[in-house]
This record gives structure tokens, C-alpha cells and sequence, in this order.
């Protein structure tokens, strides 16, 4: 047992009297079990510390607690009960000159007061209406302009779609997704670029922009305008773009390059390159950046001789007009702010001819590489690529130039069908309809007046929503069509696809055989890596890795592509448990992991050279497995300077068993740092005088041994032995990551601590089942959704935790089918 | 041999440092005319005694790139269309100059001086391309050979109305007379220095042991005196005075060295410190010390110092054995990085971490 459970203090009087009254919903039973733990748990101390005041005969500060609604659910009350949390845990109250309380005492009050908190928080965010409108996330709402018109749009570029709000890291939960005037703006702005794209008036004329080294940048001819002259010489094509560590292809850090794009598509982008690579030292590392887009088009580890380069390749959808591009090697490397990381007046053609003497020596004098470094031929954008002509889109979606209307009510029909996700309803046509005519009346041509129609089908609440119920009747469970939008927005965050609405129009999805075989043809569909990244992202709260960025002193080695590499470790590691139909167990301790090469030099696990990720079985002394050893997760709870062992338990229980602690008081100090004559200390020591305050050491007991287990691994996920501290005197401490969990179970090491997690399976089994329910289900989990976790739970058990058969038996479960 | 019979005799003395044990397999001064000249090779000191001298006037220069031209001395080798071509000739990365008895450059001697010098053999050099003495190794004034050779002139005759003095080659305590004298001009433009004041012909006296910076050695007989230092005091003010320009020459441009070794795995740059430096330099560089390294090329011209330099701690310094060029001082150091110029035989200019690295006149740097 990580922590107490409360329930069990309930007497059993309380559970045969509510039992008694006959049957009763599963939240009226859990009101007056949390009535009944209220009197039993928490009015003795009230009535001992706090009523004097606050109390029927006197109000201090308007606050009577007596009578304070304990519906934890309601906003109001839930307020109050908050600012009571922050006063006992703070030991503002009670005042000084009253009777204090022990702190274990105060301690237990506040941690059942915070549990009811969050139960009631999460009653709220699933309060649900007769019919229930969860916005689609702005990478579904791409996706699913994508499943629909054939195009890719750019939702989450600069100036796309708002970045989505998140709820402990879900980002799809429909009560915290909320419809800003900018989104409105957005949708109408995303949907016109689509549909020009997808259904063009005439076809795109293709271009073909071909960069060579010279044409990049000036300082591949050097100073000056030097072109005419190495042309004169046939030097011109010869010259080569060296880029170093930290540069850009332009010379300085930060400087782009000017893309001027004729129309919106698909470009086929190649470049071609050599990649130095030190004997043992990391690959140099090509990015191409869009800066006026803030998106990474491409960037890969590049490894080919000098004279032997290779032609990468990659698609970019990006749209028409000026881009600013930043390319780079984004590899390691001294700093290029002084002179030597300058580019030279002098072209460059070879190792052998060299390059300026006062610029990073890049060679030694064998001609072996020192640092990782690119030499560039050349690059080239072609497109618009376009799979057929007609587009998939016009080939669905046209109209003849005459007699229109009853051809444009078949194509309308179809295309309400598909995208509001349901069948189209006559009035859904004819409003749609009309709006053809009215253009065409105007003197529209036909497929200006259909795209118009079309335009306002995309911005209609019914395609960014998912709607579920009906305002006629208070449904309990999905029909059909409703369950497919989820089915498909779970596994592949994007619209049903046609199999899946074929079911739903011959209402047969529901049936249990039918919808384990769409769930199993969804699994195996490739869209499925959709749901494997973007599930553990939000489960895991990945995307807090990087948020605050390690600094350069302090980790040097810290760069974007190793950030990238971590989070890639955890939902690649997450894609094979699922392809593999692996147990939950994998989640905590395995034997192997997913590895690149950059993130393999990180751990300094040898002989993984392959810039793809890759299944690596691990030794023991390489001290990873599972994802709590994983760089992301030892990362994501730092702050930028060192590890945060706090944060680290607070994760640990908050994401893998579920059981978060309240939050801390106002005024917890700050850890001072070592004074100069005082021997170094790690941050375990130092936690340990912090904690000498009984308030915190009651909630500390429980988070700090599971955060401080992870104390051999650094603020960036290394392995160490002993702990670099920046104050004090003397050799820095050894790490000591040894603990006690509250039950009593003693461990030396994370190592270990996996272990006794892997013993407690259950726990976290059911902690997984609830956190990929609120993902499913787009909603938190509530007291009523209790006994249905609680068999899911079971069969996933029954399944030896497998997490296919987890993902199947929640989307046959009721849970999933219901509203 | 020679237009002065007493460089005839201190030729041998300027080449004192040769190994004389065994016969060198090149010609030298002294040595076999029938072996060919030595042959310098790229990153190497050349051995000692392994030149050839030549005096003669500096008739142009090129300061910033340690280039200029000589008006050779004429002697009984030359045939006579050979006399007074000028010979164009490269200061050696390693080579250096002497002028009033203290370290200089190049652009501290006046157009017109005469000068000693130690040059090596280019089979490509000469405006024939078919080769000639072209590379220097060592150049020095009048005032600072004869001080090395530690020789005084001594008058014996003053006639100024002929604008003539007669001297004779006697050591430093008046002794050891050349066998035979010498007459040199003096004109209203002689600079003649007494104590540390400027004097006048009229101070000068026969019987006095004084030395001189000539000129027109070739042309108007044995030369003119464009200087006469009557006394040490005198001497040594102008030795003094130098020595100032060359400490300040060398805080602005750093010393040069040539690379011996670099451990690209861990950074660390091996040079060696050219001669042609006062010694005391030396103490400018100690151990733990900061030192800095600016690529130079073969005429010692930076590129850019102030803002391409790179600082580091020195780990080492150990004594080599000094051979022409060489000043025996090797430096072991680690640079905050390596720069592509940080190659085995390639040239840095080194700076103490006392001195401020300071940026160049436009003409002297090499980065546009």
C-alpha cells in the first residue's frame, strides 16, 4: 500500500443502512459514504480546532464551516473547502494562542479533503447536458480535414489553430476545450485553404527549385560577388556548403533562407549531402526548419563519406508564399559566437583544399573528422505532388454545370454525412442547398457555389464538435454513428473512416463481435500510431519535457534532437508494448527498450548506431527499463538546473498510481544553498533539513522515497553515482536513492523500487485503466464511473494486463458505450 | 673575398654555431664549392652554418609582409653585369633582424641601411625563376654586427674638409687591429650621438672607438656614415631605445611559433617559439598562465588577432635545442578550441595573457 485508503474507516453500520433503503445509484451510495467519513474523518478536528471560530456562535472572516455545503462537486463550496486545505496545511490555522493539532492529524484532514476536492473537480468536468458538444483537438480537426478532403492542413502551425489547454496533461477533454473568437476565425481561414487545395479550379503548375551549395548562401562563393568568376573558371557547381555544429546554412546562427512557394501542397524535398561522423563522437544531424511556420520539416542524423554523399529525401506540406527556412546541424559543438564559427571568404571544395586557418578545426590532418559536420550539394523543392488528377476530392465531390441543384443535393448529402459524422438530415440538405442556389444565383459558377456550401458545412459546430445525445431525450448510451466518432477518435483521433460508418448506418457497430472487429482492424491500421503517440504524450505528460530548458552550462550535451529522441523513446516504447501485445508489467520494468543513436549515447549504451529507434535489450548495469527510467520521465519534473525528487514522487503518483497528493502550502521555503565552508550536499540532504518541519513531513513521507529512488539519474535522465553539487565544499556526495515506501517496504534503488511496483501490478493496472478511459472518453472519471473501472480493471487482470485486450474489453465495455 | 677584409674574417664567427665535426653534405661559406647549396625544407630549422652571407642595402621594403629588396656589396665573385642587381628577397618565418644591437622588424630600418645578412638558397627565386639566395634568416645593421662580433671602429684620420674619417676594425678594449684600415665619408648629414645627447662631427676624435650605420657601400666607395655613436652611453641609447620598439612590437603582434604537435582528441597545441626575441620574453609566459594563439601564415601576418584568437592554459614549457631560428622555448598549451591553422607546421603568433590582444592597422591584417 502506497497510502491510506480512507474508505476503509467506514463503518459497516453506514453500508448496511444505505444498502437497506433498496436500490439506489452508485452516486447516491458514494454521497453518503463521503457524508459518513466526513463526520467520522473530519468534524472531530473542526469541532476541536476550528468551530470556536468559525462556528455557529462566531464567523471569523464571514467563514462559518458547520454548515458549509460538503457537496464537493459544487464550485462555491469547493472554493471554501480549498482555502481551508491552504490554511491547516500552511499551519496558519489554527492561530497560534489556539490548541494546535499533531501534524500527522492535520496532515490526514488535509489529504481526505483534497481527495474529495479532486473527486468533485472531476464531477464537474463531466457533467453532462442531453446532448454534449467536446471539440475536436486541433491535430483531430487535421487529421480529419485530411480523412476528408485528401489535403493536409496546418492546424498546428503559427497560423493555425490555438494550441489545445490540457487537464493533467489530456488535451481532449471536452469540458476544458473551449471555442475562442480566434478558433472561429481559424476554422474559416483552415477550411478555405483545404478546399482550394482540394478541389482546385484548374491544375496546379508544378515548380522545381533547384539550390546548389552557391546559390544557398554568398559565403559558399565567399566575400563578395565571386559567382561570375568561379563560373568563368567551371569552379561554380564545385563549391560545397560546409555546415558545422550550431550552424546555419547561411552562416550565422538564426539566419534563414528565402522560400518563395506559387501555390498550397505537398512538396517532395531532397538534399543532397555528406555527413562527417568522429570516430566515437555523435553523427552530424541535418534540420530543416520553418521558421515563419514554427515547424520542423525534416531532421535526421546524416553518416556518408565526403566523396560518397547521400540524397535524402521527405514530403512537406506547407503553404503558398514567402517561407523563412532554417537549416541546420543541429549536432553538438563549441560555440559559434566568435570568429572561428564564422563562415570564410574562401569557397570550399574538399577536406584536402581545407578551409579558413582561423575558423573550428573541423579535420584532423588524416582528414578524420573532429566534430560532426555537413557538406551540402545541393536541394531541391518540387511540387505541388498530386496523387491523381482529378484530386480524390473532385473526384467525390463535383457537380455538372448544369442542372445542379439535384446533383449538388447527392454530393452535399454525402459530404454532411462524412463530416458531421452522422446521417444528413433534410434539413441539414436543403439549408445547404439553398446556400448553392443562392451563389449560383449571384452568378457563382457551380463548384464555387458547392465549395461555398461546403465552406459553411466545415464551419458548422456539428463537424469541429463531437456532438453526442439528443435534445429530444436523455439518452444513456451512444447510437451507433456516436459510437464510431468515438471509436475513431480514440484509436485514430481522426473521423470514422467508411467501414466504420457503414456499421453505423446499418446500426450494427454495437454488437459486440462487430465492434471487436473494427477495434482489431483499427489496431492493426497504421493509423493506429496516431493513438500510440498521442496517448502516452498526454498520459505521461511528455509534453512538459523541455519546458524548462536544461541549461547549456550545466548539461551542453542537452539539444533539441535529444529532447525529441526521449519523448520518441517513450511513445516508440509504447507502440511496440501495443504491436507486441505486451503486459502492462513493460510500463514498469522490462529488459528492453527503444533506442536511436543520439539517445544511446546519452545512456552510453554501446553499439547502437541506426538514427531509427530500434528495440535494445538492456544489461543490468545499463540501469534503464521501463518507463520510469526513461530520460523523458527523469526530465520532465526538472527544472532546468537539477532533478526535482519532490516532482519526481509527485509524477510517480500522480500518473502511475493514481494517487496525487494534495498540493503543497503557500509557504514552503525555498532550499538554501550550501554555505561556502560547509561540505557539499545532495539534494536528498538538503531535502531532509527542509522536511524537518512536521506540517510537511507527513505529505513528504510519501512522496519524497519514491521521487529520491530516481536520485542516480540527473535532471536530464543520466546515470551518476554521485552527485555534482554546485555549493559547498569538498568532493561531491555519492548518491544515496535508497527509501522506505509508507507500508513498510524497504528499497535501495529505483531498480528496486520497479520491482515492488511490479509486485503492486494491480494498482497500476488500475490506475492505467482509468487514465486511458478519461482519454477514450474525453471526460474525467467520476464516483459513478467507479464500479465499471473496477471490471475493467478485472479483465484486463484476467487478461495478464495485456494492453490489446485492454484497449478491447474498455471499447466493449458499457463504460465505453455510455454517455 | 670580400669588399672588407674584415668580413672576410668574422664571416666564420657569424657562423659560429656550426657543427664543424664532420663535413656537411651541402656547400657552405667556407665549405666545398662543388656541393650544391642547402636546401631548406618546409616546418624544418635549418642547420647551423648552413647559409650564405650577403651584405648589401636595403634599397625597398615591404614591412607587413616581411619582403624587400637588397642592393648586394659587390665582390670579387660578381661579374660585373652582376653588380648592384637588386635581389629581392622573404624574411624566413623564422627569420629575424638586429638593428642598433637589439631585436627589430623590418620596419624599424631605414631605406638606404646596410646590412648583414644569412640567406638560403631558392631554386625557384631570382627574376629568372632559375634560383637564388631569396630566403633570410637573419639581418642585421651595421651597429649590431659589429657588436655581435663585439668589434669597435677606431679613428685613426679625420678630415673633414674631404668629408673623409680613416678607421680601423679594433676589439672592444682597442686591441686586435685589422690589418687594414678604412675610409668612410661623413657628410653634414651624419648623425653623430655623444652621451645622450646628439653631437656633432666636430666631437669626433681621432684615437675614439666608435661604431657606425652606413650607407652607399656599393656605389661611392667603401660607404657613407649616416650614424656614428662616439660612446657606450651613446650605444646603449640606442640599443635601449630599440629594444622599447621590439617589446612594443611584440605586445601588439604576439611572438612567432611554429606548431610541433597537436592532440586533436584533447585539445592540446605544441609550438615552438621562433628566435629573434629578447630573452626576458621569456618569463612572460609561465606555467598555468594564459596564453593565446592567432593563426599566422608564413609572412607571420594575422588574420584578424584581436577577434580570432584563441586563449588557453599553458600546461608545459620545456627548453629545445637552439638552432638558427629556434629560440629553444617550447610551449605546450590547451586552447579553448582548435582552429583549422592549429596544424603541425603551421605558424601562430603567441600572446601572453599580460599583454591586451589588440586589433591591427587594416594593411596588416589578412581577414577582408
Amino acid at each position: 500500500m502506497l497510502d491510506g485508503d480512507m474508505r476503509t474507516y467506514i463503518p459497516f453500520s453506514v453500508f448496511t443502512a444505505l444498502f437497506a433503503l433498496g436500490p439506489v445509484s452508485s452516486s447516491a451510495v458514494e454521497a453518503a459514504n463521503v457524508a459518513a467519513e466526513f463526520d467520522q474523518a473530519v468534524l472531530p478536528f473542526l469541532n476541536a480546532h476550528c468551530s470556536r471560530c468559525h462556528g455557529e456562535k462566531k464567523q471569523e472572516g464571514e467563514l462559518r464551516l458547520d454548515t458549509l455545503s460538503r457537496d464537493f462537486a459544487s464550485g462555491g463550496a469547493a472554493e471554501h473547502w480549498s482555502e481551508v486545505i491552504r490554511r491547516i496545511s500552511s499551519a496558519e490555522m489554527p492561530p497560534e494562542d489556539e490548541p494546535q493539532p499533531k501534524a500527522e492529524e492535520a496532515a490526514e484532514i488535509v489529504e481526505w479533503l483534497a481527495a474529495r476536492l479532486k473527486e468533485g473537480e472531476s464531477a464537474r468536468l463531466a457533467q453532462r447536458e442531453r446532448v454534449t458538444f467536446q471539440k475536436l483537438t486541433r491535430e483531430e480537426y487535421a487529421n480529419t480535414i485530411y480523412d476528408l478532403l485528401g489535403v493536409h492542413c496546418d492546424a498546428t502551425d503559427t497560423a493555425g489553430l490555438p494550441e489545445d489547454p490540457n487537464w493533467h496533461g489530456f488535451e481532449r477533454i471536452g469540458s476544458v476545450l473551449s471555442l475562442s473568437p480566434a478558433h472561429v476565425e481559424k476554422y474559416l481561414a483552415l477550411a478555405e485553404t483545404a478546399l482550394d487545395e482540394a478541389l482546385p479550379t484548374k491544375a496546379p503548375e508544378k515548380v522545381v527549385i533547384h539550390w546548389r551549395a552557391a546559390d544557398m548562401t554568398e559565403y559558399v562563393t565567399g566575400a563578395g560577388d565571386q559567382k561570375p568568376r568561379l563560373q568563368e573558371l567551371g569552379l561554380l557547381d564545385k563549391a560545397r556548403l560546409v555546415v558545422w555544429p550550431g550552424s546555419c546554412f547561411l552562416g550565422q546562427p538564426g539566419t534563414t533562407q528565402k522560400l518563395d512557394l506559387p501555390v498550397t501542397g505537398d512538396y517532395r524535398v531532397r538534399i543532397r549531402l555528406s555527413g562527417l561522423k568522429p570516430p566515437g563522437g555523435r553523427a552530424p544531424h541535418v534540420v530543416i526548419y520553418a521558421a515563419d511556420l514554427d515547424r520542423m520539416l525534416f531532421e535526421q542524423d546524416v553518416v556518408a563519406p565526403e566523396g560518397q554523399p547521400v540524397t535524402l529525401e521527405f514530403h512537406a506540406h506547407l503553404p503558398a508564399g514567402h517561407h523563412a527556412l532554417r537549416m541546420s546541424n543541429e549536432a553538438p559543438g563549441p560555440s559559434n559566437s566568435p570568429r572561428a564559427g564564422r563562415n570564410g571568404s574562401r569557397p570550399f571544395y574538399s577536406i584536402k583544399d581545407g578551409r579558413e586557418p582561423w575558423q573550428t578545426k573541423l579535420t584532423d590532418d588524416a582528414g578524420q573528422p573532429i566534430l560532426p559536420f555537413l557538406i551540402v550539394d545541393w536541394m531541391q523543392w518540387e511540387g505541388p505532388i498530386t496523387d491523381s488528377w482529378p484530386t480524390p476530392a473532385q473526384q467525390q465531390y463535383s457537380i455538372p454545370e448544369n442542372d445542379v441543384l439535384p446533383k449538388a443535393g447527392e454530393v452535399l448529402t454525402r459530404f454532411i454525412e462524412r463530416a458531421f459524422r452522422r446521417p444528413a438530415t433534410i434539413m441539414d440538405v436543403e439549408r445547404f442547398e439553398r446556400l448553392v442556389d443562392s451563389e449560383i444565383r449571384s452568378g457563382e459558377k457551380p463548384m464555387a457555389a458547392l465549395k461555398t456550401a461546403m465552406l459553411a458545412i466545415l464551419c458548422s459546430k456539428d463537424f469541429f464538435y463531437i456532438v453526442e445525445g439528443s435534445t429530444e431525450k436523455n439518452a444513456g448510451s451512444i447510437n451507433d454513428w456516436e459510437l464510431a466518432s468515438r471509436l475513431s477518435y480514440f484509436l485514430w483521433s481522426t473521423m470514422p473512416d467508411a467501414p466504420l460508418l457503414d456499421a453505423a448506418r446499418s446500426n450494427t457497430l454495437h454488437q459486440p463481435e462487430t465492434l471487436r472487429a473494427h477495434a482489431a482492424r483499427m489496431l492493426r491500421d497504421p493509423k493506429i500510431h496516431r493513438f500510440t503517440n498521442a496517448f502516452p504524450r498526454q498520459w505521461l505528460q511528455l509534453r512538459r519535457v523541455g519546458m524548462f530548458p536544461p541549461d547549456k552550462k550545466l548539461y551542453p550535451d542537452y539539444d533539441d534532437y535529444l529532447q525529441t529522441s526521449m519523448v520518441t523513446e517513450t511513445t516508440e516504447y509504447f507502440r511496440y508494448v501495443l504491436e507486441a501485445n505486451l503486459s502492462l508489467r513493460e510500463f514498469l520494468d522490462s529488459d528492453w527498450t527503444m533506442l536511436n543513436a543520439r539517445l544511446a549515447v546519452h545512456y552510453q549504451i554501446p553499439g547502437v548506431t541506426d538514427d531509427r529507434f530500434l528495440r535494445v535489450a538492456l544489461r543490468p548495469e545499463d540501469h534503464r527499463g521501463g518507463l520510469l527510467t526513461q530520460a523523458s520521465v527523469l526530465s520532465l519534473t526538472s527544472d532546468g538546473r537539477r532533478h526535482r525528487p519532490v516532482h519526481r514522487g509527485k509524477w510517480v503518483l500522480e500518473s502511475i498510481i493514481d494517487r496525487p497528493p494534495p498540493p503543497p502550502p503557500g509557504n514552503v521555503k525555498p532550499i538554501e544553498p550550501t554555505p561556502v565552508n560547509q561540505p557539499k550536499a545532495t539534494v536528498r540532504m538538503k531535502l531532509a533539513a527542509h522536511q524537518s518541519d512536521p506540517n510537511c513531513a507527513a505529505c513528504h513521507r510519501k512522496i519524497d522515497p519514491i521521487g529520491l529512488a530516481f536520485d542516480n539519474y540527473d535532471a536530464i535522465g543520466r546515470w551518476r553515482t554521485v552527485e555534482i553539487a554546485n555549493d559547498g565544499s569538498g568532493e561531491n556526495p555519492r548518491v544515496d536513492a535508497s527509501g522506505e515506501l509508507v507500508d513498510g517496504r524497504k528499497f535501495s534503488d529505483a531498480a528496486e523500487l520497479k520491482k515492488l511496483l511490479v509486485a503492486d501490478l494491480d494498482k497500476f493496472n488500475a490506475a492505467f485503466v482509468e487514465k486511458l478511459a478519461t482519454y477514450a472518453l474525453r471526460r474525467t472519471m467520476t464516483i459513478d464511473d467507479r464500479t465499471n473501472l473496477a471490471r475493467l480493471a478485472e479483465q484486463s487482470k484476467a487478461a495478464d494486463y495485456q494492453l490489446t485486450a485492454i484497449i478491447e474489453a474498455l471499447v466493449l465495455s458499457d463504460l465505453f458505450q455510455r454517455r | 673575398m670580400y669588399r672588407y677584409p674584415l668580413l672576410s674574417a668574422v664571416v666564420v664567427l657569424f657562423c659560429s654555431t656550426a657543427d664543424h665535426s664532420a663535413e656537411p653534405a651541402y656547400r657552405t661559406d667556407s665549405g666545398n664549392e662543388h656541393l650544391p647549396w642547402f636546401q631548406l625544407r618546409s616546418g624544418e630549422f635549418p642547420p647551423a652554418g648552413s647559409g650564405h652571407y650577403i651584405a648589401g642595402e636595403l634599397i625597398a621594403l615591404d614591412h607587413v609582409n616581411r619582403t624587400g629588396v637588397l642592393r648586394p656589396d659587390r665582390n670579387h665573385s660578381q661579374r660585373t653585369d652582376e653588380y648592384d642587381r637588386p635581389l629581392p628577397f622573404a624574411l624566413l618565418p623564422y627569420g629575424s633582424l638586429s638593428f642598433h644591437g637589439a631585436p627589430a622588424e623590418l620596419r624599424d630600418i631605414p631605406i638606404g641601411t646596410h646590412l648583414h645578412g644569412q640567406f638560403y638558397f631558392d631554386k625557384k627565386g631570382g627574376n629568372d625563376g632559375k634560383g637564388a639566395f631569396t630566403k633570410v634568416l637573419r639581418l642585421e645593421d651595421d651597429f649590431s654586427f659589429s657588436t655581435n662580433q663585439q668589434r669597435l671602429w677606431r679613428i685613426d684620420t679625420i678630415a673633414l674638409d674631404k668629408g673623409e674619417i680613416t678607421v680601423t676594425g679594433v676589439s672592444l678594449e682597442g686591441n686586435q687591429a685589422d690589418a687594414a684600415s678604412k675610409v668612410y665619408q661623413v657628410t653634414s648629414a651624419t648623425r653623430v650621438w655623444k652621451g645622450r645627447a646628439i653631437g656633432s662631427l666636430t666631437d669626433l676624435a681621432i684615437g675614439q672607438s666608435v661604431l657606425m650605420n652606413l650607407t652607399l657601400c656599393t656605389l661611392k666607395g667603401p660607404g657613407r656614415c649616416t650614424d656614428i655613436w662616439l660612446d657606450l652611453e651613446s650605444r646603449q641609447l640606442a640599443a635601449h631605445q630599440q629594444f622599447q620598439a621590439h617589446f612594443l612590437y611584440v605586445r601588439e603582434h604576439g611572438l612567432a611559433a611554429v606548431i610541433d604537435e597537436v592532440d586533436n582528441q584533447h585539445g592540446i597545441v605544441t609550438a615552438t617559439l621562433f628566435a629573434g626575441f629578447d630573452f626576458h620574453l621569456k618569463n612572460e609566459f609561465p606555467v598555468n598562465d594564459f596564453v593565446g594563439a592567432a593563426v599566422a601564415e608564413e609572412s607571420l601576418r594575422t588574420y584578424d588577432q584581436a577577434g580570432d584568437f584563441m586563449q588557453g592554459p599553458i600546461l608545459e614549457v620545456r627548453s629545445v635545442p637552439v638552432v638558427p631560428g629556434n629560440s629553444g622555448m617550447q610551449i605546450k598549451f590547451k586552447p579553448e578550441r582548435l582552429l583549422e591553422g592549429y596544424r603541425p607546421k603551421r605558424i601562430v603568433r603567441l600572446f601572453s595573457s599580460r599583454w591586451r590582444v589588440v586589433e591591427l592597422p587594416r594593411e596588416e591584417r589578412l581577414y577582408e
